[in-house]
């Protein structure tokens, strides 16, 4: 239902319609014969959900400088979990430790264990171009190839996988079409992709994503640079995109977080603060820093 | 009213809707159990008096239920313009509709304390049409929320006149016929402040009505209601010298 529909009148208040004849006796009602909805649906279904990614005992270290600090965390499969906290607290490192992007980067290094679906990705012998095809990244900035829109999709599949043509046209247009970008762009797929704009880029760049089927997804910052109403697009994407894909997201807008996600992590300093259901995070935060943070009174 | 473009995130418009729907179910229970407390008041019907009690509990739940959601989707969606008017309308309904089930409880436990008394056939006649006044205004004052109807509204809010008016009859009329038989007195006062019960109920449906044009229009109805109730204005000269002739 996209919009409140009017209740016909005859349906929920004919019991009311009309004063009864007298009768020495009256049936009461109870509550539910008015269908009320059901308590707390979506919570019951964010918290049985499977471990995707165990982080074990993670430090990490730019250098000399420790910038992660023994992490333990659980993410679940098929939700959304949302990392927040201020300016250098960790959280786009953290992210980038998932799909070993730190790799390319000398004098960094992570010690510890994450687990996906068990296998520990930071294990030398975990083959990288194994773990980017189950863990696929969107930054903050939309970066489509300087190529059409089409090859975009098609260079990162081929990358990867010896395709027919047939098959590989077939996953570029299910790649646009889960990004929600296939109605604005099917006319025009040997455009380049820099003529897009910014929000359609950045649906383009998790369209990229999601054609490698990945089992996670990493958002950093995703919307940051996007105006509200792509923000809004994208985030009702996430939305969509979680029932096949395990999301983990950082974000500096915490409100952003409270919507779309369905854990949230705090950090501070490189260090995991609080760790729960968003909505545990939001209404009642274990630690006075945590609430300090999403009230505001940080500094 | 034109009906509006979803939101870009539907999930608002799932919240939103929920909302809408628990405030509906809550109004019809609330109405259903103040329908029903009187029914048990003036037929005696003990068992009846009960369940209303008893089940006045589901009506605190779902009113908790409506607060947390409402205060979610106030910080999820930071609301605004219609929506904002949406969220406050449901949470205002959510307290009223509470309070018609308090009076309905507490209508109810008063039907159970005089039970087996028998009550002039005129002032149950009087409290019958009351109770069913008061009802008819609460359910035009819903039937305003559900549909958006800005004259349902403001018609709602009239009928609390209509209702005032009787509220100070029904009390005249209790008040004259005490007799200063002690026992009679008891039920007498109990009638009185279930007739309080009644009028409490058509206040609130008129606050509903007010939220439910908020709704509609964007703007609270103009104009304070105007309080007919004079009820509290009655001194009893007449009748007190009555009241203290001694008995022979």
């Amino acid at each position: 239902m996209n919009h409140i529909a009017p209740i016909t009148p005859g349906k929920s208040m004919n019991h009311l319609a009309g004063s009864d004849a007298p009768t020495p006796q009256v049936v009461s009602v109870s509550l539910q014969r008015f269908n009320p909805p059901a308590r707390d649906a979506n919570e019951a279904v964010a918290s049985n959900a499977p471990c995707k990614i165990f982080v074990r005992q993670l430090n990490f270290y730019y250098g000399a400088a420790q910038v992660l600090k023994d992490i333990h965390l659980s993410i679940a499969e098929k939700r959304v979990t949302s990392l927040i906290g201020p300016s250098g607290c960790g959280k786009s490192t953290l992210l980038r430790v998932f799909n070993r992007i730190y790799a390319i980067y000398p004098h960094q290094r992570a010690e510890g264990e994450v687990l996906l679906d068990g296998h520990n990705v930071l294990e030398p012998r975990f083959s990288i171009n194994r773990l980017r095809t189950k863990v696929g990244m969107v930054f903050q900035k939309p970066v489509p190839f300087p190529m059409s829109i089409h090859d975009n999709i098609a260079y990162a599949i081929r990358h990867y996988e010896n395709l027919r043509r047939p098959e590989l046209e077939a996953r570029v247009e299910e790649a646009l079409r889960s990004a929600a970008l296939w109605d604005e762009v099917k006319d025009k797929l040997h455009h380049s992709a820099l003529g897009l704009s910014g929000g359609q880029q950045q649906r383009l760049c998790i369209a990229r994503a999601t054609a490698l089927k990945p089992d996670v997804l990493l958002l950093d910052e995703p919307t940051s640079a996007l105006d509200p109403i792509s923000t809004a697009k994208i985030e009702q994407l996430i939305d969509e995109l979680k029932a096949r894909y395990t999301v983990v997201i950082v974000t500096h807008n915490m409100q952003q977080a409270a919507r779309v996600a369905d854990f949230t992590g705090f950090m501070f300093l490189g260090e995991l603060i609080e760790f729960g259901s968003t909505k545990d995070i939001f209404t009642k935060p274990a630690k006075k820093q945590t609430e300090d943070y999403i009230t505001g009174r940080f500094g | 009213m034109n009906t509006p473009h979803p939101h870009i995130v539907r999930a608002f418009d799932r919240e939103l809707a929920a909302l809408g729907a628990s405030i509906e179910a809550m109004g019809n229970f609330a109405a259903a159990q103040f329908r029903d407390a009187v029914a048990a008041l003036l037929n005696h019907d003990l068992a009846l008096a009960q369940r209303v009690i008893d089940q006045d509990r589901e009506l605190d739940a779902l009113r908790r239920d409506v607060s947390s959601a409402a205060a979610t989707v106030i910080t999820k969606r930071q609301p605004i313009a219609a929506d904002l008017n949406e969220v406050l309308a449901d949470f205002r309904i959510s307290e009223d509709l509470e309070r018609v089930g308090d009076l309905a409880k507490n209508t109810a436990k008063r039907a159970m304390a005089i039970a087996n008394r028998v009550f002039p056939e005129d002032i149950t006649a009087r409290l019958k049409e009351f109770g069913e006044e008061a009802a008819a205004q609460l359910r035009t004052a819903l039937t305003a929320y559900v549909h958006r109807d800005a004259e349902q509204a403001l018609l709602a809010r009239e009928q609390d006149e209509a209702l005032d008016r009787l509220h100070t009859e029904v009390f005249r009329e209790l008040v004259s016929r005490t007799s200063g038989d002690q026992a009679q007195v008891v039920g007498f006062v109990h009638l009185l402040f279930c007739a309080k019960n009644i009028e409490r109920v058509g206040d609130h449906a008129a606050h509903i009505a007010e939220a439910a044009h908020l709704l509609a229009t964007g703007r609270l109805p103009e104009g304070e209601r105007r309080r007919l109730d004079e009820s509290s204005s009655i001194s009893g000269d007449t009748f007190v010298s009555a009241l203290l002739e001694p008995k022979h």
